[in-house]
């Protein structure tokens, strides 16, 4: 921050605030999002619609194990951090971030995967499927660049309550997309 | 350290383009509010000069706008000027303007902040606005035409099969980037609100107006993505032919469901108007104290009765579905949720009623526009009640009857409630007066003729005219309201004439006013006790809250020789400064600059 | 200062007089004749709510206009000090809003809950019925009728553009879906509209009783010529409904074309719903 802007309040608590009102609004975006879902859905007699190719459930099933990891090895690195263990903090995060670009890595496959099986955009069930896939992973994307802002302050001798707050804000941010991802993967390969 | 001593001077840029500073980014939004006032304001009364003369050439400028037909509006440019005049006014003009001016500069300097919480955010947030506008404004000049399926952009029309151009897809996209320029304004308002009041200011010692702003910016954070969470869905059904909105028929082929896009719209739709009309009913809440000398009365009540509407705003929405086929359950639950809507309305629309009864009322401008707004509110929300019920809204739906509705509702009362306050805080703005004698023949103008532009269309709304009509004479039944037509078109066009009393009036004395006391209005909210012009950092020293915003007349400072007592002065008798904070729990601030 | 009685007085002559002249305005801008058994409904209703609204916004007016002229400036008078924050206030700012709710929007909630399951929304499935399939398009209604033998989507149906006949003094049901937009079939003459959505089937019904000409409004926006999307709906005697019927249903089997795909846009009536 620049001298002539935030003149108040960069306490820790307050950024984490302003970071829960944000997630409450991305909340409520992949809300929306699932509800248009579940009210196409139950609109069909049979889903997938009859004649919907099959989905690759194994790579769903690896891909949420890598995410679930990743929010598992970020929320051990920030309780060690607490603590004081800035050096495993700093391995947490690099893993993290891997375990990010894996999890990218691997919805590209499914993507290449339901593409190859001839699931369509104009496909209903195939539509809602790449929007929410790619809002999620899109909003992935913004985590990954918001977990690699903290790897050159992690480095740093001093661990002062500016960069407490802005570990405790990217953690809130990566849970809250496992979650989002958990709930798709229920909706959408599971129930 | 004091704030000087970090406080260097930012250039042109930094000052006046990419400011980080709230009251700068509050003029920013004054400034596109009013041209999106202006714009949309103009394309009304083309409307209505179309409507009273169907098929005339617009005088002045008719050929200019429509060359391709001799200076008539044709069918397809009726659609888009509707289209566009309800989009620009909602999110380029009572948006910017309520919550983007007022926001910015009220929330800080009523609660006794140096800022917002995040100034960043907030400069992004405006410039989001900014690149909207672009989108929006931009969407008209596209080949195809701009956007021309209502506000309310209802597929299947708002998809490839009816509208295909290009204008619509710009116009999905600004509303999503409004919406999104919107969601960075909540983040800061809420948690500003939250953290950053001045010690000794607890919840129901704020101004109603840093209520009715907070409120806003809630209702914002939480349903605006629902809205964009629509419009990622419509722009792919334009852009990438996916057709969540497409239903299986005849022309369409598809499995979607046109309906879903409706629950979405609703789900947004309906807390946006109390989005839209909050911070009016704030303003309007303190002015009416202020004016009348006398306590908000019920303040607490009002603050949670303004709660409870919010809460309750998010479970209503059906109502504006009652003709699309609804479930008879659902209607009927819908309509029991929107009438227990009016329970707290009433209540602290009393408590607006008592506040000014009995009081020493300076009839300033701020006050009759105050006035107007109880005035135009309490007719619409009235009408409202037609609508809520089944039986009724299948007749009046989708007519003028609702035009009329929600224009005194959320267009007239949010307009004149952002007058009201603009005469109020220009002073604190620009360190300078309004003219007061302008400012009422602009209010007189105004009131006079928005009553008898929005109750014509409530009467031509109950003969049956249905809205988004080119031209009524097309219908035998509707023939004889020609003469209402004429009554409410030279109406509008005389609004629109007295707006220049306030355009001349905004300019003269932005530049060359009589120069503004300290404390105008002696009022004792926290944005008085600063000096003007509005130091850096808003306050040499913040100040500690030791009493409500709304202490007028009070007999037990009688002897003060004064009918007002500050928020900020300690009286013989208050307790401490140390007591008062340990008292509310709300302590200093923890500022990391400061 | 004005004194309060006169004023009293001002505001209870102004009303007096406002009363039958707004009476006199909105019976110049009633709408169009009710032709249907269930349009009174909506009439009574609107008209007792708006007495009951009159009254509101009078006391309303009344607070505005005394207290802006009474209690305005430098007028000595004492200032009421008031908080309204004890018991006793919030009381009866709850007891008067309770009563409103209770009078006004009860009314409503009673009478509409009697008119939807009564009326508008008890939609009849057997008995003597006149049974329509609409089809609305841009920009125009198409109207289908069962020919002679009674069903729907078959080689004597008559279909109709922007023509819809209809016996007097029975009850009509339709069924409609869009061709393409959503489009709103609203008839003023019956106070009553209802959606028609591409994809799923709504319905209306209403029974009328007097012959005649009467006009088919859309009132959902559907495009550039929305306002020009009318339709006629021809309320005829039994006995002239029975005449053109037989007449129409064979000039419709003799006209028909299996080819002619535009023309076979029906379906088969959904009975049970």
């Amino acid at each position: 921050m620049t001298s002539n802007g935030s003149p108040a309040g960069e306490d820790r608590w307050t950024s984490y605030l302003g970071m829960v009102v944000a997630v409450a609004s991305w909340g409520m975006l992949f809300a929306a999002l699932l509800l248009s879902y579940v009210l196409l859905r139950v609109q069909q007699p049979v889903w997938p619609p009859l004649g919907s190719p099959p989905l690759p459930l194994g790579l769903a099933v690896a891909n949420t194990a890598v995410l679930l990891l990743s929010s598992v090895v970020l929320s051990w690195g920030g309780r060690k951090l607490g603590r004081g263990g800035r050096e495993e903090f700093h391995v947490a995060l690099q893993w993290t971030i891997a375990l990010g670009i894996v999890f990218l890595g691997l919805q590209l496959r499914l993507w290449q995967a339901t593409h190859a099986n001839g699931l369509g955009l104009t496909h209903i069930f195939g539509g809602m499927f790449y929007v929410l896939t790619w809002a999620h992973a899109a909003h992935i994307v913004a985590g990954l660049g918001a977990l690699l802002w903290l790897v050159p302050g992690s480095r740093q001798r001093t661990y002062g309550p500016e960069r407490r707050a802005r570990v405790m804000m990217v953690s809130l941010f990566w849970h809250f997309l496992d979650v989002v991802w958990v709930v798709m993967f229920v909706a959408i390969f599971v129930v | 350290m004091s704030a000087d001593a970090h406080h260097h001077e930012p250039g042109f840029v930094g000052k006046y383009i990419f400011s980080m500073d709230h009251k700068m980014i509050a003029k920013q939004f004054l400034w596109l509010g009013l041209v999106g006032l202006a714009v949309g304001g103009l394309m009304a009364m083309l409307m209505r000069w179309n409507l009273a003369n169907p098929g005339e050439a617009v005088p002045l400028v008719g050929n200019m706008l429509f060359p391709d037909s001799g200076g008539v509006i044709p069918p397809d440019a009726y659609a888009s000027l509707f289209t566009m005049h309800g989009t620009i006014m909602i999110f380029f003009a009572i948006t910017p303007l309520l919550i983007g001016c007022f926001g910015n500069f009220c929330i800080p300097l009523m609660i006794g902040a140096r800022d917002m919480v995040f100034p960043l955010l907030n400069m992004l947030s405006f410039w989001t606005a900014a690149l909207a506008s672009v989108f929006m404004f931009g969407s008209i000049f596209v080949p195809l035409g701009g956007a021309a399926s209502g506000w309310t952009a209802y597929p299947t029309l708002s998809t490839n099969v009816g509208l295909p151009g290009l204008g619509m897809t710009m116009w999905v996209v600004a509303i999503f980037l409004i919406g999104t320029s919107s969601i960075m304004g909540a983040v800061n308002y809420i948690t500003t609100v939250i953290r950053l009041r001045a010690p000794g200011m607890g919840y129901f010692d704020m101004p109603l107006t840093v209520w009715g702003l907070w409120l806003t910016a809630i209702l914002n954070a939480l349903f605006v993505p629902v809205i964009a969470a629509a419009m990622v869905l419509l722009f792919f059904d334009r852009v990438f032919g996916t057709q969540f909105f497409a239903a299986g028929s005849a022309v369409v082929d598809g499995t979607g469901d046109p309906i879903l896009y409706q629950h979405l719209f609703w789900i947004f739709g309906h807390p946006e108007v109390y989005i839209l009309i909050l911070p009016a009913w704030g303003v309007v809440s303190d002015l009416l104290s202020f004016f009348s000398r006398k306590p908000a009365y019920g303040y607490k009540i009002t603050a949670l009765g303004m709660t409870a509407v919010t809460v309750l705003s998010a479970v209503v929405y059906g109502h504006h579905m009652f003709s699309t086929g609804l479930s008879p359950l659902l209607g009927q639950s819908f309509m029991v949720l929107t009438m227990i809507i009016s329970v707290p309305a009433e209540i602290f629309f009393l408590n607006w009623l008592h506040t000014i009864w009995k009081g020493r009322i300076r009839m300033a401008t701020p006050m009759l526009f105050s006035l107007g707004v109880v005035f135009v509110f309490g007719l619409g929300g009235l009408t409202g009640l037609y609508l809520a019920s089944i039986s009724t809204d299948l007749y009046l739906h989708d007519t003028y009857f609702v035009v009329g509705h929600f224009h005194l509702t959320m267009a007239a009362a949010a307009f004149l409630g952002f007058f009201a306050g603009l005469y109020y805080w220009f002073p604190k703005f620009t360190g300078r007066m309004l003219n007061e004698n302008l400012g009422k023949i602009h209010f007189a103008g105004s009131i006079i003729t928005i009553t008898i532009v929005f109750c014509g269309m409530l009467l031509q709304g109950w003969a049956g005219m249905h809205r988004r009509i080119y031209d009524h004479s097309v219908y035998t039944y509707l023939q004889h309201l020609a003469p209402m037509t004429n009554i409410i078109t030279h109406s509008a066009l005389t609004l629109g004439f007295f707006q220049l009393f306030f355009v001349v009036n905004f300019f003269r004395s932005w530049f060359a006013g009589e120069k503004a006391p300290e404390n105008p209005w002696q009022v004792g909210t926290l944005e008085w006790a600063t000096s003007n012009p509005i130091p850096h950092g808003n306050f040499e020293h913040i100040p500690v809250v030791f009493r409500g915003p709304h202490e007028f007349n009070n007999p037990d400072y009688a002897h003060l020789g004064r009918d007002w007592v500050a928020q900020w002065e300690q009286l013989p008798g208050d307790p401490s400064p140390e007591e008062r904070i340990a008292s509310t729990h709300v302590p200093a601030p923890q500022a990391a600059h400061s | 200062m004005i004194p309060l009685r006169r004023l009293l007085a001002a505001v209870v002559i102004g009303l007096l007089g406002a009363g039958p002249a707004s009476a006199g305005f909105l019976d110049a801008y009633k709408p169009p004749v009710d032709i249907s058994k269930e349009g009174h409904r909506v009439d009574s209703l609107f008209y007792v709510t708006t007495i009951m609204l009159l009254v509101l916004f009078a006391i309303l007016s009344y607070v505005l206009v005394v207290s802006s002229i009474r209690h305005r400036g430098k007028s000595s008078h004492h200032v009421h000090f008031h908080r309204g924050h004890a018991t006793r206030d919030l009381t009866i700012a709850a007891v008067i809003s309770a009563s409103i709710f209770f009078v006004v929007d009860g009314n409503l909630l009673y009478n509409s809950y009697e008119d939807i399951n009564d009326a508008f929304w008890n939609y009849p499935t057997e008995g003597d019925l006149t049974r329509v399939q609409i089809m609305p398009q841009q920009w125009a209604w198409r109207f289908r009728l069962p020919g002679n033998d009674g069903q729907f989507n078959t080689a004597d149906d008559i279909v109709t553009l922007n023509d819809l006949r209809i016996p007097v003094d029975k009850q009509v049901i339709a069924q409609m879906q869009s061709a393409d937009v959503i489009h709103s079939f609203f008839l003023p003459n019956v106070r009553q509209k209802i959606d028609a959505n591409p994809g799923s089937v709504t319905k209306m019904t209403f029974t009328p009783l007097q012959t005649g000409d009467f006009e088919v409004v859309c009132a959902e926006m559907c495009g550039l010529n929305h306002y020009k999307m009318r339709a006629e709906m021809k309320v005829l005697s039994t006995a002239d409904y029975a005449r053109w019927h037989e007449e129409a249903s064979f000039w419709a089997l003799s006209g028909f074309d299996e080819e002619d795909a535009e023309a076979h846009w029906g379906w088969d009536w959904e009975a049970n719903e």
